[in-house]
């Protein structure tokens, strides 16, 4: 039977970098996919969910466009469009990737793999063929799925996951969002901005569970404005279903009863039934524990991605991938950068951060010094009337090298790049300062909020209150 | 103004006590330093704040502040028609663009506070420094 180098289980953004990356290295590739190409990423997290951020935002701004001089008569939401919309970005993406396959020589099979033994995956294709498919390594990316909860078990017509929300074809008049968190907050943004009442409930006070103190109390400050109900620390006991939509009983004794209800409460590795005790994998609470290499316990098996259950980010997951499949092939040096990875949330306005929180910092004795500049202060910000939010940059006492930047505000996700880059070389506040900036941008404000640390910052104006 | 409880912190918020508690708002000084106000986040009802922590931020082109409460209590009421017309703040900052209403705990708490006339003099000489 042929061996491959590298086969790889998962096609999500973890494996199918890998893939890739293995095949430029001359490796011999196959990658095994139960569902499509992409993953939870592609098809129903990242890039669906930004599409609709993107009509929900325009759809915003459509109504605030009299603040601009602009007229713009009745502006209407279409979910059935804008999920058509959706669906095509989500195709053309998965050919993309396929089309990748293609060209680099990676053999894709479409059905589910089982791991037999360390270098073997016993595949039922889609089409119900068995293949059994070896290698020299395997790498395991299978992702993971949304967390169920007991008291409302996902009907697909009241009560939502994160992927079936994805297939609604009308806008609820009041959503109730269970479990707050990145995926609660940006679904609270799209359904709110299109016109559903909006109520959030979560088990804990903070919204996004590690966020930078400061950016929480923004952020809470921004939902509030949207006048949406929080209800954090209060999530709900029981659930009823009624005439019109779902009631829900909270901790505090609270009823709210609301048309649909979105569980969004986190995931859990899918490491159930693939073989994965088998072959004697370590698992905690399904995650498979790996090294700063990606290497599991067991020889020649590498895990990369959510099924890890370190970040469950599709970047973390490539980043991942990229060194399992150097590390597997003879670069002994590949590892895993920790201290520096990015998040994006795109809530409005958005939030990015990277490297150490205020209170990472105080929790790990960490001496450090921080600077804060408000996008209001910067003229681009107030062209294009986006004022909310600020740069919070935390750099060690000592050194001075920057070691976290938090944003949020205005195109907070695309300032996180050079934020990364600064916090993953350890950049220093004077290299920051002695950066050229151009102007009129947003990225002043980061400028800004390097320079604000040693309290020089020129355009952060102190009205005296 | 004779017999006028107006009373203002060096944090620029003042109280006035009535019957129903002490009303809380911003001063002149600093709604002109603000601007027009565009959003006021207001607290919540039943929410304790303390003498010297925060209990509402306001809003505007320039800048974002956090308001420090002069005094400590359970907040009774809040102006909702701020939501609306934040800029109730710049039009009548000392009237109807009051914030939030506190049951003062301790009214002694407001004896330390600035008549009117003394917050003029403390914010001119902040000036010239």
């Amino acid at each position: 039977m042929f061996l491959y180098d590298i086969v790889i289980l998962g096609a999500g953004p973890g494996g199918y970098v890998a893939a890739i990356r293995a095949a430029q290295l001359g490796a011999k590739v196959c990658i095994i996919e139960k569902e499509y190409v992409g993953g939870t990423c592609l098809n129903w997290g990242c890039i669906p969910t930004k599409a609709m951020y993107r009509s929900a935002t325009l759809f915003e701004q459509m109504r605030k466009a009299e603040t601009f001089g602009l007229s713009c008569k009745e502006p209407a939401a279409h979910l059935d469009r804008i999920v058509a919309r959706n669906q095509q970005i989500v195709t053309d993406l998965r050919q993309g990737v396929e089309r990748l396959f293609w060209r680099h020589k990676v053999n894709l099979i479409f059905g589910t793999g089982v791991v037999k033994e360390p270098g073997e995956v016993h595949v039922v294709t889609r089409e119900g063929g068995k293949e059994r498919v070896r290698g020299r390594h395997l790498i395991i990316a299978t992702g993971s799925e949304p967390m169920a909860l007991a008291i409302l078990p996902w009907d697909h017509e009241r009560v939502f996951n994160t992927r079936s929300i994805l297939e609604l074809r009308r806008i609820p008049k009041n959503l109730f969002i269970v479990g707050g968190g990145v995926s609660g907050c940006e679904f609270a943004l799209v359904f709110g901005a299109l016109g559903s009442e909006i109520h959030m409930s979560k088990r804990s006070k903070e919204p996004i569970k590690g966020l930078d103190r400061d950016l929480t109390r923004e952020l809470v400050r921004a939902l509030k404005k949207r006048r949406f109900r929080l209800h954090f620390g209060d999530p709900p006991v029981t659930a009823a279903h009624t005439d019109h939509g779902v009631e829900l009983t909270l901790q505090s004794g609270t009823k709210v009863e609301t048309e649909m209800v979105l569980v969004t409460v986190g995931r859990v590795p899918a490491s159930a039934g693939l073989g994965f005790e088998t072959i004697g994998l370590h698992l905690e609470q399904g995650s498979i524990q790996v090294d700063e290499h990606c290497q599991t316990n067991v020889l020649g098996v590498y895990a990369i991605g959510d099924v890890t259950g370190r970040h469950l980010l599709a970047h973390y997951a490539s980043h991942q991938g990229l060194v399992a499949v150097e590390y597997a092939l003879g670069n002994r040096s590949a590892a895993v950068v920790e201290h520096a990875v990015p998040e994006a949330i795109f809530t409005s306005p958005e939030i990015a951060t990277v490297g150490l929180t205020s209170q990472e910092c105080e929790r790990r004795g960490v001496a450090c010094r921080e600077g804060v500049f408000p996008f209001r202060a910067l003229g681009k910000a107030q062209a294009i009337g986006e004022i909310d939010g600020f740069v919070k940059v935390i750099a060690e006492r000592e050194s001075e090298r920057i070691i976290g930047m938090h944003i949020i505000g205005p195109d907070a996700s695309t300032l996180l790049a050079e934020c990364t880059l600064a916090v993953n070389r350890g950049v220093t506040l004077d290299e920051l300062g002695r950066t050229i900036h151009a102007h009129p941008t947003l990225a002043e404000a980061v400028w800004e909020a390097g320079e604000d640390v040693r309290g020089r910052s020129i355009h952060k104006l102190d009205l005296g209150l | 103004m004779e017999g006028d409880t107006l009373r203002i912190s060096q944090d620029h918020v003042w109280v006035r006590l009535d019957d129903e508690g002490g009303r809380l708002g911003i001063s002149d000084f600093a709604a002109e330093a603000l601007g027009k106000i565009i959003y006021v986040d207001l607290p919540e009802v039943g929410a304790e704040v303390k003498k010297g922590g925060p209990f509402a931020t306001a809003e505007s082109g320039k800048a974002q502040v956090e308001l420090t409460s002069p005094v400590s209590g359970q907040v009774a009421k809040v102006n909702g028609r701020l939501a609306e017309e934040p800029d109730l703040i710049n039009q009548d900052c000392f009237g109807k663009g009051w914030i939030a209403l506190v049951a003062v705990k301790d009214s002694a708490e407001v004896e330390g506070l600035m008549t009117k006339a003394e917050y003029d003099l403390f914010v001119a000489g902040a000036l010239e420094e």
